[in-house]
């Protein structure tokens, strides 16, 4: 008996480690794309408009629903904005500077489980904490691996464990995790192309968001357009991405262009980022959504949806945005909110696919 | 006398500030992006436009700059 259960423990435990990855890179057509009646689409499109003489923004760079507010940073304007969900204007979170409770260059935020705002500067390194109704908590200073002294945080995740899983807009390292004083405890993800200083180079690209039904972590590189699922542990489980025409050639264009730059040797180091895909959301099943934005002239902004496994199940078109684009799609329990590149911020509702 | 050490007091008190100045300037990395960092970005590619840049400084050198491009519609 004791032997039958040494030998399953050690059957899991092998299975954990040499699992091996599955990569779908490339998929050429969704599984389900020519069944269109299971197909996503959307309605009561709702424009979010709140009172310009009270609040204009001007950089919606992060929106979060959650207990029906809405809370929008505008990193230009370094705070978060908190509305109702008729736009209604509340308060606002955090102000510009760099004593405790400013926010300098706050480039993402997070909202735990527990009620607590984080948000990160990219500038300064540190996470400010506040609580829901905006009133500051305390500072952590990230103590960044001396090795990628250059890097600027670019997003944030929180564990319930009061974990720090950070990405950055230049650096080696893709994924870091840092204790709840801000202090390095690993890398989970690497770079695969060196970071040359100085030099030119290609900037991280990174977007790293949650699942809700599992303990994975998702990357998503803006530029590549390639997603890798990790495991806390630092386990690359995933890595899929989908295969379309106008990115592949936009990619080899730009790949050109960055190569040229990189010949004129430089003095300091710089990322040069180019956006070819929105960021994604997940939806409360787990889908994943982003939107290519490269779109041939008169023809819809494709919007693309993965399986939580990571396969491509189909791409589809939003008819209510005719002549603008989408930069940021971000998902909630009951919406989804589009931001177009006018600035604009829509709320429109799932119908469920039969 | 007197007077040379209360001069002496001051200067001491000036010099601490100076230091205290210089050290704080050091230690932060501060933003030195002036609006002409801009043209310091590549030019864009056909079709693409520079959407974002920012600067990081340390001890008022530039250490790194951000150029993020977006596709034109």
């Amino acid at each position: 008996m004791k032997k039958k259960k040494i030998i399953i423990c050690l059957f899991l435990f092998l299975n954990f480690h040499f699992l091996p990855q599955i990569i779908k890179i490339n998929q050429e057509e969704g599984v389900l794309q020519r069944d269109r009646e299971n197909h996503i689409t959307f309605y009561k499109f709702k424009k979010f408009q709140p009172d310009i003489h009270k609040i204009v923004l001007w950089d919606i760079t992060k929106i979060i629903v959650h207990i029906n507010k809405v809370f929008i940073l505008d990193q230009r304007q370094s705070r978060i904005f908190v509305f109702d969900k008729g736009a209604n204007y509340l308060y606002s979170i955090g102000r510009p500077g760099q004593g405790p409770g400013d926010l300098e260059y706050p480039i993402d935020f997070f909202i735990s489980k527990e009620g607590n705002i984080y948000v990160i500067n990219s500038m300064g390194k540190r996470i400010e904490v506040f609580s829901l109704n905006g009133n500051f908590q305390k500072r952590i200073k990230l103590n960044l691996p001396k090795e990628i002294f250059y890097s600027r945080p670019s997003c944030i995740l929180v564990d319930p464990k009061q974990y720090f899983f950070i990405a950055y807009n230049l650096s080696s390292h893709l994924i870091d995790i840092y204790d709840f004083r801000g202090n390095y405890i690993k890398n989970i993800l690497q770079r695969e192309n060196p970071v040359i200083i100085p030099g030119e180079n290609i900037g991280n690209s990174s977007q790293i968001g949650f699942f809700h039904n599992s303990n994975t972590l998702l990357h998503f590189n803006y530029f590549s357009g390639i997603f890798t699922m990790v495991s806390r542990m630092g386990k690359i489980e995933k890595i899929f991405s989908v295969s379309d025409k106008l990115h592949k050639k936009e990619l080899q264009k730009l790949k050109k262009f960055i190569a040229e730059k990189r010949k004129i040797k430089k003095s300091g180091i710089r990322a040069l980022t180019f956006r070819l895909w929105s960021n994604y959301c997940i939806d409360a099943d787990d889908n994943i959504y982003v939107f290519l934005l490269l779109t041939k002239k008169s023809k819809k902004q494709k919007l693309f949806v993965f399986s939580p496994e990571g396969t491509f199940l189909y791409w589809t078109t939003i008819p209510y945005f005719k002549n603008t684009r989408i930069n940021k799609i971000f998902c909630s329990e009951d919406d989804f909110i589009f931001v177009t590149s006018e600035q604009e911020i829509i709320f429109a509702k799932k119908r469920r696919i039969k | 006398m007197k007077m040379n050490k209360k001069v002496s007091i001051f200067l001491i008190i000036v010099l601490l500030a100076l230091f205290i100045f210089g050290l704080s300037y050091l230690v932060y990395a501060k933003d030195c992006c002036s609006p002409e960092e801009k043209y310091r970005c590549p030019k864009a590619p056909d079709e693409y436009y520079l959407a974002q840049y920012s600067c990081t400084c340390a001890g008022g050198e530039l250490t790194s700059r951000d150029c993020v491009y977006y596709p034109e519609i």
